[in-house]
């Protein structure tokens, strides 16, 4: 069974459109939603949820259609949007109890495990605590109803750079059991190189593409050349370009460029920057 | 359901816990003004406004904080969102109308206020409690708490308007239908229940449309 399905999924906000997208997340993997600011992640997240409802296409997630009841589904979902929003005036205690109410298999242990772990503070109403804090205090509930697939908006934004590293390998650990899988969009496509099974760029609410990160990472690459010997590459072969004072960078397909030709590989970053640029005149 | 209507409960304790205190003063001035001049009736009509209005000032509370969204990853649907709201409204408007009801009972057996007086007030009560959140309610569902409470404030000054023009209008109040007192006690009832069980349907229909 797929974690997520998305069939022709589309939305407009004013200028903004989304799709028509096509996503499929395979049970026990984890897919990354790369794209800047305004590009259809979070639209695409909250479809999902059922928070917003689609213009046109279908979505299922957990094999439920999306829709206004999605509350077995949701049993099996952790979720951490971008921005945590548990009541402002409430602790730990107090938040703890009422994701008991909400989830049938709340483990309060855990929970109590995770703000340990991550060094929360349970004395502070939500509202005092950092955004960080904040994050981690919806990442740590999201990861204690033994939930089967996690679903997170730009969870590790605000976080430094070593709570970061911690969060992250909370993931990995989450995707340690086969029946387990993750959807998570980032900025900070680094942590998604760490993290992902599968890669999907989304640029201006369009997909650009959506591959397996071994195989993005194997099928492109990074060519230092000059202007004329990228003239002279076959038509597709270069699908974007950064000058140098010294040089050209382009991104190339590694089968569409002359054998012998020395191509560098290229980080997921590197891959969307280059992409999202797209010029190679 | 269960999970949100915790949720509201910390949410009343933590910002209304001194509603409490107001609650009682406002009972012990009742009672020694016997309820029946004007500050006997000013307090407990007071305290069934404010009552009345903490649905909506939980609402505010929720998009302050973003948990209208959060609460959309729980296993709840939209429908038990409003459903709560209206619960937590009912909750905290029988905490203030049933101590007040049997205050006036009290004042009613001890002779310092009349039976016809205690049904009166009570019913008045009942009627200002349900009909203010069946009518503002809604209109925050619809439109968000800030652009709500304005569209609820207008509404309420059309309504006022409204209903003082059309008495005004009336030459003699004669060609009115006739009605018994007990038909009237019952409509008197009635048509708020009603209103407040209509306003849950539309509020219901509203949040489920709405795009947050």
């Amino acid at each position: 069974m797929n974690a997520i399905e998305i069939k022709g999924l589309k939305k407009t906000y004013g200028d903004f459109h989304l799709g028509p997208l096509d996503l499929t997340l395979p049970a026990g993997c984890i897919m990354g939603l790369v794209g800047e600011n305004g590009a259809g992640k979070s639209t695409t997240i909250r479809a999902l949820l059922g928070i917003i409802k689609p213009d046109a296409g279908t979505a299922s997630v957990l094999g439920a259609p999306i829709g206004p009841d999605m509350r077995q589904a949701k049993q099996d979902m952790g979720v951490v949007l971008d921005e945590v929003g548990f009541p402002a005036g409430l602790r730990a205690g107090q938040i703890a109890k009422i994701m008991a109410a909400a989830y049938k298999n709340w483990d309060q242990s855990l929970f109590e495990k995770y703000l340990r772990d991550l060094d929360i503070p349970t004395d502070k109403k939500f509202s005092a605590l950092s955004r960080g804090n904040r994050m981690k205090m919806g990442i740590a509930a999201a990861l204690s109803h033994d939930a089967k697939l996690l679903i997170l908006d730009e969870p590790t934004g605000g976080l430094d750079p070593v709570v970061r590293d911690e969060v992250v390998d909370l993931f990995s650990d989450f995707t340690r059991d086969p029946g387990h899988s993750i959807l998570i969009s980032s900025h900070i496509v680094s942590d998604l190189e760490k993290l992902c099974d599968y890669i999907a760029f989304l640029h201006k609410g369009r997909l650009l593409l959506c591959e397996e990160k071994d195989r993005l990472l194997e099928e492109y690459g990074i060519l230092q050349c000059g202007q004329a010997f990228l003239d002279g590459l076959p038509a597709g072969a270069a699908l974007g370009k950064r000058v140098t004072p010294y040089h050209i960078e382009a991104l190339v397909r590694r089968d569409a460029v002359p054998a012998g030709t020395e191509v560098q590989p290229v980080t997921i970053e590197e891959l969307f920057v280059l992409l999202v640029k797209g010029d190679t005149q | 359901m269960k999970a949100l209507f915790l949720a509201d409960l910390y949410q009343l304790w933590i910002n209304f816990k001194f509603y409490g205190l107001f609650l009682i003063v406002a009972m012990g001035i009742t009672a020694f003004s016997s309820g029946d001049n004007n500050l006997g009736t000013f307090f407990p009509m007071y305290a069934v406004f404010m009552c009345s209005m903490m649905g909506m000032s939980l609402l505010q509370l929720d998009e302050g904080s973003r948990w209208n969204i959060c609460a959309q990853t729980l296993p709840c649907t939209r429908r038990d969102q409003v459903t709560g709201k209206y619960a937590i409204t009912m909750a905290s408007f029988a905490a203030t109308w049933i101590p007040f009801v049997l205050l006036y009972a009290v004042l009613a057996v001890l002779g310092r206020m009349t039976w016809q007086m205690m049904a009166v007030q009570s019913v008045l009560l009942l009627i200002m409690g349900l009909l203010a959140p069946a009518v503002s309610l809604p209109t925050l569902f619809r439109w968000g708490s800030a652009k709500g409470r304005v569209i609820y404030i207008a509404m309420v000054i059309l309504m006022a308007a409204g209903v003082g023009g059309a008495l005004a209008g009336l030459a003699s109040l004669d060609h009115l239908p006739e009605l018994s007192m007990p038909l009237l006690a019952v409509l008197a009832v009635a048509v708020p229940v009603v209103l407040f069980i209509g306003s849950w349907a539309l509020s219901v229909r509203w949040y489920e449309k709405r795009e947050l």
